[in-house]
């Protein structure tokens, strides 16, 4: 019974035969008797669940009228106004300023059995397919022209996807990242047959070739590119010492040293900030801030009742979260983002019927 | 699955959640036994997914997906079952109620015994994604999403206790050589 497939209908087989369906005695009334003296979750959860069926975003605390907002635009242009004039008094232009852009993100899609990568506006509206069939962990460049989905690349008006060399040896290459120059990918590498191989690997851009280890797993697990520092000189990743456990660690990219930054165990794969300060992570039900060098780390809640929460990427800009969400009592992940001080939960999908995940918010690029 | 009921249940009925408790209670036991292997655990995770299932059920906005959404209620409480257990578990052989449909009796019941044995060595996460893909047959997204992990590191998780199962059931099938190997 060596095959793969004998193994898998053989085990159908088992369970079918071995699954034992009968209840305790008392079983039922003791779990009755557990829950009839408690009280349900309090109503207001239901009503943000239950509110209807919408691919736009709804910020959840109070919207703003019309006239408050033609009065911040006016205020806006002023700003505007007078920052160009300083800028030409001084006789030197302001550096273009980061500009947030679309966000991406996965969905469940029952007609591929499989993630469809779809991209939107970062309020939710325009929501549509990024490219047709199934595609895992998309990334954006840093200039914001091109997707890398796992070690395909792709223009980010969907034109022009380009498959990547995704084999070095017989190590197989998946989710990957983005050097800041654009020049580089970190991707996650393994070996089915030779879990020693498993690790990141960098390779081109271009081409996924000139490949270079540069982290090893060491326990046969793997280890998931997160997110550069903006300097390119360290990575953040995931480094899995078992199949469930798994915790923060950086690498210099010059020499491959690596460090774990806290001994908390996360459980997705690291954000850097634009301004090189903090590294984010999620951590069930709620997000790790810390510095790179492990220091003063924070807790930081999401204002809901949050189940399971994941995936955090900074805005370009830095001033919001991006990430996926399962309210308490839901098995569903939608879409959110919210201000960095954890203020502002505005909600960018609101599909109860199925599950989002792999987000990644990208520049402007025009 | 009664829509009905999971309706009036949501809006506080305990008698409604009382049906749906003994509707589901035996396929949920199933699922937690097969994952956790040890009855005792089993029980109290079907419990507390109950427990849990009666404090969120005012957010669960589509009836119809009751049962997946208590299937992913049970599996994270069987992960936190297994957390809190990790010192004290003592994994119980299964017992088989009926006979595979195979033809060859004998073999059949080789081959149950060899993954009876396989599969009390894998960890309880390896057994997860197992019974989430061949007991549950969901899809790999699916099953990703019941775990909150990605789709590709699920199909890495199954490929790899899908490794070690294999290995174990041919190592069964090896007695003389582990023998020698020991002996040397």
């Amino acid at each position: 019974m060596t095959a793969q497939r004998d193994v898998e209908l053989f085990l159908r087989a088992h369970f079918e035969a071995t699954a034992d369906r009968t209840v305790a005695d008392g079983q039922v009334d003791a779990i009755l008797a557990t829950t009839v003296g408690r009280r349900q979750q309090p109503a207001w959860l239901a009503s943000l669940r239950s509110l209807p069926m919408s691919n736009t975003a709804r910020t959840l605390g109070r919207p703003m009228s019309a006239p408050a907002w033609v009065l911040l635009l006016i205020l806006a242009l002023l700003i505007a106004v007078a920052a160009v004039g300083l800028t030409v008094g001084g006789f030197r232009l302001a550096p273009a300023p980061i500009v947030n852009g679309p966000i991406v993100f996965g969905r469940f899609d029952a007609s591929v059995d499989d993630t469809v990568i779809h991209i939107a506006r970062p309020d939710g509206s325009d929501t549509h397919i990024f490219l047709p069939g199934a595609n895992e962990c998309p990334q954006f460049s840093p200039d914001g022209r091109q997707i890398a989905v796992a070690m395909k690349v792709v223009n980010v008006d969907g034109t022009d996807p380009r498959l990547l060399d995704n084999t070095v040896g017989d190590v197989t290459l998946g989710c990957s990242t983005w050097s800041p120059d654009g020049q580089r990918l970190a991707a996650e590498g393994w070996n089915e047959n030779d879990p020693t191989d498993n690790g990141i690997y960098l390779v081109n851009a271009s081409d996924g070739r000139d490949a270079i280890r540069l982290t090893t797993n060491g326990k046969g697990n793997n280890d998931i590119p997160g997110d550069f520092s903006p300097d390119g000189r360290q990575l953040g990743y995931l480094h899995h010492v078992s199949d469930s456990v798994a915790t923060l660690w950086v690498v210099d990219v010059a020499t491959g040293n690596g460090r774990q930054v806290v001994s908390t165990q996360v459980d997705s794969t690291p954000t850097w900030s634009p301004d090189g300060q903090w590294l984010l992570v999620d951590a069930g039900d709620h997000f790790l801030v810390m510095h790179p060098d492990g220091t003063d780390p924070r807790t930081l809640n999401v204002p809901a009742s949050v189940g399971w929460l994941g995936d955090p990427q900074y805005s370009p800009d830095g001033t919001r979260i991006l990430f996926h969400m399962a309210l308490d009592g839901s098995d569903k992940n939608d879409i959110y983002t919210m201000r960095v001080d954890g203020t502002d939960l505005v909600q960018i999908t609101d599909t109860p019927e199925v599950t989002e995940y792999f987000t990644d918010w990208g520049i402007d690029p025009r | 699955m009664d829509r009905e009921l999971v309706i009036l249940a949501r809006e506080g009925d305990h008698d409604a959640f009382a049906r749906l408790v003994a509707s589901s209670i035996g396929r949920l036991n199933a699922i937690a036994r097969l994952i956790l292997r040890d009855y005792g655990l089993a029980e109290d995770a079907v419990q507390d997914a109950f427990v849990d299932a009666w404090r969120s059920l005012p957010g669960l906005r589509d009836p119809d997906r009751f049962d997946a959404w208590m299937t992913t209620l049970l599996v994270r409480t069987c992960q936190d079952a297994r957390r809190r257990a990790r010192r004290r578990a003592v994994e119980l052989p299964l017992l088989a109620n009926d006979d595979p449909e195979i033809a060859d009796h004998h073999a059949a019941f080789a081959v149950t015994d060899q993954l009876e044995r396989g599969l009390r060595d894998l960890t309880v996460d390896q057994r997860t994604v197992i019974v989430l893909s061949f007991y549950l047959d969901l899809p790999i997204a699916e099953a990703a999403s019941v775990l909150g992990i990605p789709a590709g590191t699920m199909k890495s998780r199954l490929h790899r206790a899908l490794t070690a199962l294999r290995a174990t059931v041919d190592a069964d099938d090896r007695p003389i050589a582990r023998t020698a190997e020991r002996t040397t």
